[in-house]
């Protein structure tokens, strides 16, 4: 199967997704290891925790496929289309959840030895540190918070954004200008810009 | 808090990444089982005919019928890479017309100069109306250009100017023929005529599984090497894309205004406000 994998890899991420559409099982194989550390990040990058983003993410992947007939993929990533839909599971994250707990029950664990408990200390810093910026982030309005997250975090350009959101460029770029300056006046009062959470 | 950045991205853990892969593809193939026999059987037969096909040509290429360069070689090769390797200070321009199978087609036109800061300018154009322009720098300027209210909106962002390389809209067929070249699978097939030019074909066939398999077929100006066209077939897929356009520029002051979507369009008007920019574009008629 390498050869075949191999193969895959040269693919656009559009083509991949017209191959899994006809039922090429290792064409959405090939999306999700492109795109899941991506998506992970993301997902974590919202919640400020490390395990809830890595069950969400095959969630992720699983609600883009039940919505397939629904999905048109424009672009040749896939990675605007999947934070879309992160950013819907993460709305709406108990419903899908229990959606998908029976499925997510039957992957298997994994066969090599890995521990859950990996890097532990320096995960449960990074979701100290995350948790405090989502403080923040959370007294924007929601809409404003999903272009911060995808534009300034994750550096989607404006154009991947609006695909993301289904939104006009133009309102992706008039929202995250209203975002940020709502947030730096959160930062500093004084006005003055505060470094990192408005650069990615 | 001093510091106000997410944490640095983690890798999806590995372990996790390749049972969680295989068991999405097993729930796909399931859904998609019924399909996927269908589509098989005429990959195969497809298949069949792009086996024989690959066996005449070889027949025909070793009997001498493309005659003069039957195996260019590595020599090839480095004169294809030497076309699309761009030197300090240079502008490239491309355009390129695409086909796919389906028969939609798309134009796609860019230049790009890498030299610090870098610059970028593309529009694509799809047969089903749809029209994307951007303009973009490592200075962090970001340019979107609307065609239907002749208007530009000019921002700075900071998104941008953080990164190393422009981010293209969709594919960059640049890198993928450099990717192409570079693989160690590529290799000169012969020479044959398009658009009346004599150009050599660089055939790269990716490992075949099943009777299954791919072949890109990259087509250069035999003279020069540069880019003329590249047909991407996949198991009775394909996208033919001719290059209209591939050339160097110098990076000129007149030559790098085509990088500013301002001097493009220079009776365009210029938004800097992005909520007056969105304004004028949703009030415009629709098409």
């Amino acid at each position: 199967m390498n050869g075949h994998y191999l193969y895959m890899s040269t693919y656009s991420d559009r083509r991949l997704w017209e191959r899994a559409l006809e039922g090429e099982a290792a064409a959405f194989g090939e999306l999700f290891e492109r795109h899941a550390t991506s998506v992970y990040n993301y997902l974590f990058r919202r919640c400020g925790n490390w395990a809830t983003a890595q069950d969400l993410t095959s969630i992720v992947f699983l609600e883009l496929w039940r919505k397939r007939a629904d999905i048109s993929l424009e672009r040749d990533s896939a990675l605007p289309l999947l934070l879309g839909v992160a950013t819907n599971v993460l709305r709406n994250r108990r419903r899908a959840e229990r959606r998908y707990r029976a499925a997510l029950e039957r992957i298997p664990a994994p066969s090599e030895s890995w521990s859950p408990h990996e890097d532990v200390v320096e995960k449960l810093a990074e979701e100290e540190r995350m948790k405090e910026l989502l403080g923040i982030l959370h007294r924007l309005p929601k809409r404003e918070q999903d272009l911060i997250v995808l534009c300034v975090w994750m550096e989607l350009t404006y154009e991947e954004a609006a695909d993301a959101l289904c939104l006009p460029v133009g309102t992706v770029a008039s929202r995250l200008s209203r975002a940020k300056r709502r947030l730096r006046g959160l930062l500093d009062p004084s006005g003055q810009p505060a470094p990192g959470v408005l650069e990615p | 808090m001093n510091d106000h950045q997410p944490p640095e991205q983690r890798a999806f853990p590995a372990a996790l990444l390749r049972q969680q892969k295989e068991y999405l593809m097993s729930e796909i193939a399931r859904d998609g089982r019924t399909r996927s026999r269908r589509s098989r059987a005429l990959v195969l037969r497809i298949g069949t005919v792009g086996a024989l096909a690959v066996i005449v040509l070889a027949a025909l290429s070793l009997s001498g019928a493309f005659g003069g360069d039957s195996s260019p070689g590595p020599l090839t090769i480095d004169k294809a890479l030497a076309a699309v390797t761009v030197a300090q200070g240079e502008i490239v321009h491309i355009r390129i017309t695409g086909v796919d199978s389906d028969k939609s087609t798309f134009v796609q036109e860019n230049w790009s100069c890498s030299d610090e800061p870098w610059r970028y300018r593309g529009m694509t154009e799809t047969s089903g109306g749809g029209r994307q322009e951007v303009a973009i720098a490592g200075s962090g300027l970001h340019q979107v250009y609307d065609a239907r209210t002749d208007s530009i909106l000019e921002m700075q962002d900071e998104t941008i100017a953080a990164l190393a390389e422009p981010k293209v809209p969709g594919e960059s067929y640049e890198k993928m023929i450099r990717e192409l070249l570079t693989s160690g699978l590529a290799q000169g097939d012969g020479r044959e005529q398009v658009d009346g030019r004599d150009a050599v074909r660089i055939v790269e066939k990716r490992p075949v599984e099943d009777g299954e398999g791919s072949e890109n077929v990259y087509l250069v100006d035999a003279d020069t090497g540069r880019p003329l066209e590249w047909r991407i077939m996949n198991e009775g897929e394909n996208r033919i894309l001719r290059f209209d356009i591939y050339e160097k520029l110098p990076g000129t002051p007149e030559n790098l205004s085509l990088l500013d979507l301002k001097a493009a369009y220079p009776g365009a008007t210029v938004y800097t406000d992005p909520a007056a920019f969105e304004q004028a574009v949703a009030k415009a008629p629709a098409e």
